[in-house]
C-alpha cells in the first residue's frame, strides 16, 4: 500500500544551512553534501521521515537561490494576463525554461515550490538583511504555499535575530521558528512540526502523530542512554582485581584495572554514539585518568553488617526451605530438626558465598584493587557531559566533541552517590570479567541501575528546565 | 513459529549481538511494521547465528529435567505409602497418622508456597536459581552428547534460564513446577495406596496418648463432610469410637468399616491433597501460557533502540528527484593554486567603483578608499533597484575599468557572478576585485573564502593580478602610495 506523503521543500539562499537542517532532522550525517561555499547542493534531493506505517514526511533539499534579483526580474517580465496570479507567472517561467540556462538551478527550486505541500525557507541569521532575500521571499509567495521561515544558526547570530524577526513580520511571515542545526535543541525541532501543524490544518493528525513519535523516540533514547551510563558506573565500581602485597604486583594489577575501566567506558561511549546515530570520528578519543584505588575488606563496617544481617535472615529462610524439602522426602519424620539445621547451614553458606574471596585474600596476603571515588566521580561527570553534548549536537556539526576539559569538581554528585559506590563495590559479581562466584543478584543490580537512571533523569529534567528558563 | 518463540529467538540474538545490533541483515523493512520487521530480521539473523536449535535444545532440556524429577517424585510418593503405612508384619493402619503424613506436609508446603508467592523477596530467588541451574547443568552434561557446543551456548543458557525463572516468569514457572511435582508425589502415593488396599487387608485404627476421642471425632466429621454430601460410604462417629485399639468387630461389620475407612483415606488424599495441587498446577500452567502470550521485548533497551534505528531509520535513504544536468565546473577544484592575489595592486585610472553587499563598517572603509582614488559616489548594490542604478551609472561613466568592492567574508554566489558579468558592459572593460576583511577574523576561514572569491572571479576574467585583499593591517594609504608610484 502506498504511503500518504506530506512533502516539504527546503529552500533558501546559498549556504544558509538547508542540507544541515535536513541532516539534523533525519539524524543522518551522510545526507547530501555540505561545505562552507555556495552551490554545494546541485540536485533536488529528498529523504523520507517515517511517521508511522502509513504516513511519511518527505523532505526535499534544493539548490540555493543564488540569483534571486535576476530571477525575480525575469519572472516579473513574464507576459501573462491580468487575471493570472503568481503561480501562473512561475508556470510561465518554467514553460520558457530554455530561455534562461543561467537560472537552471533556480528553476529546480521553483518546481519544488510548486510540487510540495509546505516550504521551509532557511535563513542564516548571521547574514544582514539584503534586498535579495526579500526578492527570494517574494518569489516564494508566488507559489501560494505555506511558508515557515527557519532562522538557522541562532547561537552564532543571536544579535541579528530581532532584525530578521521584524523583517519577516513586515512580509507577513509570523510563523517562523528558530533552529540551530549545529547546536541542536529538540524543543526547536518540535516547534517546526508544531508550526507545520498550524499551517496545515488538514494534516493535523498526521503531524500530531509525527510529533508524538519524535517525542517518544527522544525519550526512549534518553532513557536508554541513562541506563547505559548507570550500568557503566555500577560495573566500573564493581570492577576489581586481586594483587599480591608487593609493589610490582600492585603496579601490574593497577594497569589491568585501568585498562578494564577504559574498556568499559569505551564500550559505553560507542553505544551512546550509536544510540544518537553519531560515528566514532565525531568524538576526540580521550583517556580516563584512573587513579589507583584500593578496597579494603571491612567485614564489620555498618554497611557490611547491615547487609550481613539481611543476608543471614534470607539465608535462614533458604535453609529452612532445604529442611522442608528433606522432610518431604522423609515424609515428615524429621520435620523440625531438619528445618533448624537447614537454617544454620543456610546462614553459613551465605557467609561463605559472600565473604569467601575477601577472607581468602586476607589470609593469603592478597588485596583487591578497585577504582577510587575520584576516578568514578570523573567518569560520572564525563558521561553526564557526553550525554548533554550528544543531545545538543546536530548531525550537520563538523567539529569533534571533546571532553578532555571536563572538571569533575564542577559536577554536583547525587546524594546517594556514596551509597551507590559502596553497594556496587560490595558486588564484584556484577561485572562478568571479575569471574566472581558469588550469587549474581541481578535483580539487586537492576534496582541500583534503576535508581541511578532515575537520578540521571532528574538531573536531565533540571537541566532542561534551566535551559527553558534561560 | 509462534510469536513467543519468535520473540525468544530475538532475545537470543540480542544476547549474541549485544551491546549493539549488526546491520548486516539487510531487507526491505520499511514496508513492514516494527513487529514484522523484527520478526523478519530475527529469521535472517538466525540463519547466521543458529540460535533456534540451541533454544530448542534448552526447552527440551528443561522439559526433560522437570519430567525426570516428576518420575522421581512419583516413585517417592508411591514408596512412601509402603514404607510408612504398611509393613509385612503389620495389618493395621493408623488412619490419622496416615492423614498427617500425606496431608500435613502438603498443607505446610502450600503455606510456605503462599508466603513465597504472595510476599516477594521472602525467598531470595538467586539461591533457588543456583540450585536449579546446577541441576540443569548436570542433566545437560549427561544429556548433551554433542562435543562442539554453540559458541554462545553458555550465554544463551543463562539467558534462557533467567527468562524462565527470573523476574518475569519465575514465580509462575516455579509455582507450576512445584505443584506439578507435588501432584506427582501425591499421585504416586494415591496409586500406591490403591494398590496396597487392593492387595492387603488392613484394619484402620487410631491411637493417642494426649488427645481426647472428641478431637478425632471432630476431625473425622470435617473429613467426612464432603464424602457424605456425595453419598460415599465413610465411617460414622460410632465407627471412629470403635476404631481404637482392642475393640473387635464382627466379620461382616469389620469389612464394611474397612471399606468406609479406605474410602475416606483415598477420598481425603485425592480431594484434600491431590486435587488442589492439580488445580493449582493447571492454573499456573495457564499463567505460563498467559505470560508467554504477553511476553514483550523491552524495546526501551539500548540494543533495541539501536535496532529500531536500523530497521526503521528516522530518515529513509535519500533519493535524487531532480538531478543536475550540468557537469561540475572544473574550476571548482582548482584549489590553492587559484587563491593568489596581487598584494601590491595598482589602482587604474578611468575606473568606476561599485560596492556589492557591504555592511556599514566595511562600506565606510571602501568609501574612504574610493575618495582617495576617484571622484565618484560609491553605490552599494543591495537589491534590484540599486543594481540597476549602479549599472546605469557605470554605463554613463564610460569607464574602462570597474572596481568591485566586496566583503571577503561573504559567500560568493551566482548572483554576484551574474552582476559582475553585467558590469562588463563593453568588451574592453576590465574588472578588478577588491576584497575587504578584518584582521581579527578567523584566518583559516578567510583563506578559504579568498579561494572561493579567486575561483569565482576567474569566471569573469578577473585574474589574480586584478585581485587584492585589504584587511585592517593593510591600510588604504599603502595602496594610494602604490597608485602614485604606478
Amino acid at each position: 500500500m502506498d504511503k500518504d506523503l506530506l512533502s516539504v521543500a527546503v529552500v533558501g539562499h546559498a549556504n544558509t544551512g538547508k542540507t544541515s537542517l535536513i541532516r539534523t532532522l533525519l539524524r543522518d550525517a551522510s545526507f547530501g553534501e555540505i561545505a562552507d561555499k555556495a552551490g554545494t547542493t546541485r540536485h533536488v534531493e529528498g529523504a523520507e521521515i517515517r511517521v508511522d506505517d502509513n504516513h511519511n514526511l518527505v523532505i526535499y533539499d534544493t539548490p540555493g537561490l543564488e540569483d534571486s534579483i535576476h530571477l525575480l526580474s525575469v519572472i516579473d517580465e513574464q507576459s501573462i494576463s491580468e487575471h493570472d496570479d503568481g503561480i501562473d507567472r512561475l508556470l510561465s517561467f518554467i514553460k520558457n525554461e530554455n530561455n534562461y540556462p543561467e537560472l537552471s538551478q533556480e528553476l529546480k527550486v521553483l518546481k519544488a515550490l510548486l510540487s510540495n505541500d509546505i516550504i521551509f525557507y532557511v535563513i542564516d541569521i548571521r547574514e544582514p538583511i539584503l534586498g535579495k532575500y526579500r526578492d527570494e521571499l517574494k518569489i516564494l509567495s508566488y507559489a501560494a504555499k505555506p511558508i515557515i521561515p527557519v532562522l538557522n544558526f541562532i547561537e552564532a547570530g543571536s544579535d541579528n535575530m530581532r532584525n530578521w524577526q521584524t523583517q519577516l513580520a513586515r512580509l507577513n511571515l509570523h510563523a517562523h521558528v528558530s533552529f540551530d542545526s549545529v547546536v541542536f535543541r529538540f524543543s526547536d525541532e518540535l516547534k517546526i512540526y508544531q508550526k507545520m501543524q498550524t499551517l496545515l490544518a488538514h494534516r493535523d493528525q498526521q503531524l500530531e502523530a509525527l510529533i508524538e513519535q519524535r517525542k517518544v523516540q527522544w525519550q526512549q533514547r534518553e532513557k536508554a542512554a541513562q541506563q547505559l551510563i548507570a550500568t557503566l558506573l555500577v560495573e566500573a565500581a564493581a570492577c576489581r582485581f586481586r594483587a599480591d602485597n608487593n609493589e610490582q604486583s600492585i603496579a601490574k594489577t593497577s594497569n589491568q584495572l585501568q585498562a578494564s575501566i577504559r574498556d568499559l567506558e569505551t564500550s559505553t561511549l560507542n553505544q551512546l554514539l550509536a544510540l544518537y546515530q553519531f560515528k566514532q570520528q565525531d568524538i576526540d578519543q580521550y583517556d580516563l585518568p584512573i587513579q589507583q584505588g584500593q578496597w579494603e575488606l571491612d567485614l564489620f563496617s555498618t554497611d557490611n553488617l547491615q547487609e550481613f544481617g539481611i543476608k543471614a535472615t534470607s539465608n535462614f529462610v533458604k535453609g529452612a526451605g532445604i529442611g522442608v524439602a528433606v522432610d518431604l522426602v522423609a515424609a515428615g519424620l524429621t520435620l523440625g530438626a531438619a528445618a533448624v539445621a537447614g537454617g544454620v547451614m543456610g546462614v553459613l553458606w551465605g557467609v561463605k558465598q559472600r565473604y569467601y574471596d575477601e577472607i581468602h585474600a586476607k589470609v593469603k596476603g592478597h588485596r583487591y584493587l578497585c577504582a577510587d571515588d575520584l576516578t568514578l566521580n570523573i567518569l560520572w561527570a564525563r558521561q553526564l557531559s557526553l550525554l548533554i553534548a550528544l543531545q545538543q549536537r546536530g548531525h550537520a556539526s563538523v567539529t569533534k566533541l571533546s571532553l578532555a576539559q571536563i572538571n569533575s569538581e564542577k559536577t554536583a554528585l547525587p546524594k546517594a552517590w556514596n551509597q551507590w559506590l559502596k553497594n556496587a563495590r560490595q558486588h564484584p559479581q556484577w561485572l562478568a570479567s571479575n569471574n566472581s562466584e558469588q550469587p549474581p543478584l541481578k535483580a539487586k543490580k537492576q534496582l541500583l541501575i534503576k535508581q541511578i537512571s532515575e537520578s540521571l533523569a532528574a538531573i536531565s529534567n533540571s537541566n532542561n528546565s534551566n535551559t527553558n528558563k534561560n | 513459529m509462534d510469536l513467543y518463540q519468535n520473540r525468544l529467538l530475538t532475545e537470543g540474538i540480542r544476547i549474541i549481538e549485544k551491546p549493539s545490533p549488526s546491520n548486516r541483515f539487510n531487507a526491505d523493512y520499511s514496508t513492514l511494521n516494527l513487529t514484522d520487521a523484527l520478526s523478519k530480521r530475527t529469521q535472517l539473523a538466525d540463519l547466521r547465528y543458529q540460535v533456534s536449535p540451541v533454544l530448542l535444545h534448552l526447552q527440551q532440556l528443561l522439559k526433560f529435567s522437570i519430567g525426570l524429577i516428576c518420575v522421581i517424585f512419583l516413585i517417592v510418593g508411591a514408596s512412601s505409602v509402603s514404607q510408612f503405612l504398611v509393613n509385612e508384619s503389620g495389618t493395621q493402619i493408623n488412619f490419622f497418622w496416615a492423614i498427617v503424613l500425606f496431608i500435613a506436609p502438603n498443607i505446610l508446603s502450600l503455606i510456605i508456597w503462599s508466603i513465597v508467592y504472595f510476599k516477594r523477596h521472602v525467598l531470595s530467588l538467586p539461591w533457588l536459581a543456583n540450585l536449579l541451574l546446577s541441576m540443569l547443568t548436570l542433566v545437560d552434561k549427561l544429556q548433551h552428547k554433542v562435543t562442539t557446543k554453540h559458541i554462545h551456548y553458555i550465554d544463551l543458557f543463562q539467558y534462557y534460564f533467567e527468562h524462565k525463572f527470573g523476574a518475569y516468569m519465575g514465580r509462575v514457572q516455579l509455582s507450576m513446577i512445584s505443584h506439578l511435582w507435588w501432584s506427582c508425589y501425591l499421585l504416586g502415593a494415591t496409586l500406591s495406596l490403591f494398590l496396597v488396599l487392593a492387595t492387603h487387608q488392613v484394619d484402620f485404627i487410631w491411637q493417642t496418648t494426649i488427645l481426647s476421642e472428641d478431637t478425632f471425632l471432630k476431625l473425622t466429621q470435617w473429613l467426612t463432610y464432603l464424602p457424605n454430601l456425595l453419598a460415599i460410604n465413610v465411617p460414622t462417629p460410632s465407627d471412629v469410637s470403635h476404631a481404637s485399639i482392642g475393640i473387635v468387630n464382627p466379620l461382616q461389620v469389620a469389612q464394611e468399616i474397612r471399606i468406609s475407612w479406605s474410602n475416606l483415606l483415598i477420598f481425603s488424599l485425592i480431594v484434600y491433597a491431590l486435587l488442589p495441587r492439580i488445580i493449582l498446577m493447571l492454573v499456573f500452567y495457564q499463567g505460563i501460557k498467559q505470560k508467554k502470550k504477553n511476553f514483550q521485548l523491552d524495546l526501551s533497551d539500548a540494543y533495541y533502540i539501536q535496532l529500531k534505528n536500523i530497521l526503521h531509520p528516522i530518515g529513509k535513504a535519500s533519493f535524487i528527484s531532480d538531478a543536475d544536468q550540468h557537469k561540475a565546473n572544473p574550476n571548482n577544484h582548482q584549489g590553492k593554486e587559484t587563491s593568489q592575489y596581487n598584494q601590491s595592486l595598482v589602482m587604474p585610472e578611468n575606473a568606476y567603483p561599485i560596492a556589492i553587499e557591504l555592511n556599514q563598517r566595511i562600506l565606510q572603509q571602501a568609501d574612504k578608499h574610493v575618495l582617495k582614488h576617484y571622484s565618484v559616489d560609491l553605490i552599494n548594490v543591495l537589491d534590484n533597484a540599486s543594481q540597476q542604478a549602479a549599472l546605469s551609472a557605470l554605463k554613463s561613466s564610460a569607464a574602462e575599468h570597474v572596481i568591485l568592492y566586496v566583503d571577503v567574508n561573504r559567500v560568493p554566489d551566482r548572483g554576484w557572478l551574474s552582476f559582475a558579468k553585467k558590469c562588463q558592459y563593453k568588451s574592453n572593460v576590465q574588472l578588478y576585485l577588491l576584497l575587504f576583511g578584518e584582521q581579527s577574523a578567523n584566518k583559516a576561514k578567510i583563506a578559504s573564502r579568498l579561494e572561493d572569491w579567486v575561483e569565482i572571479a576567474a569566471k569573469v576574467n578577473i585574474s589574480s593580478q586584478y585581485i587584492s585583499y585589504l584587511n585592517q593591517s593593510v591600510t588604504p594609504s599603502n595602496i594610494h602610495q602604490e597608485v602614485k608610484n604606478g
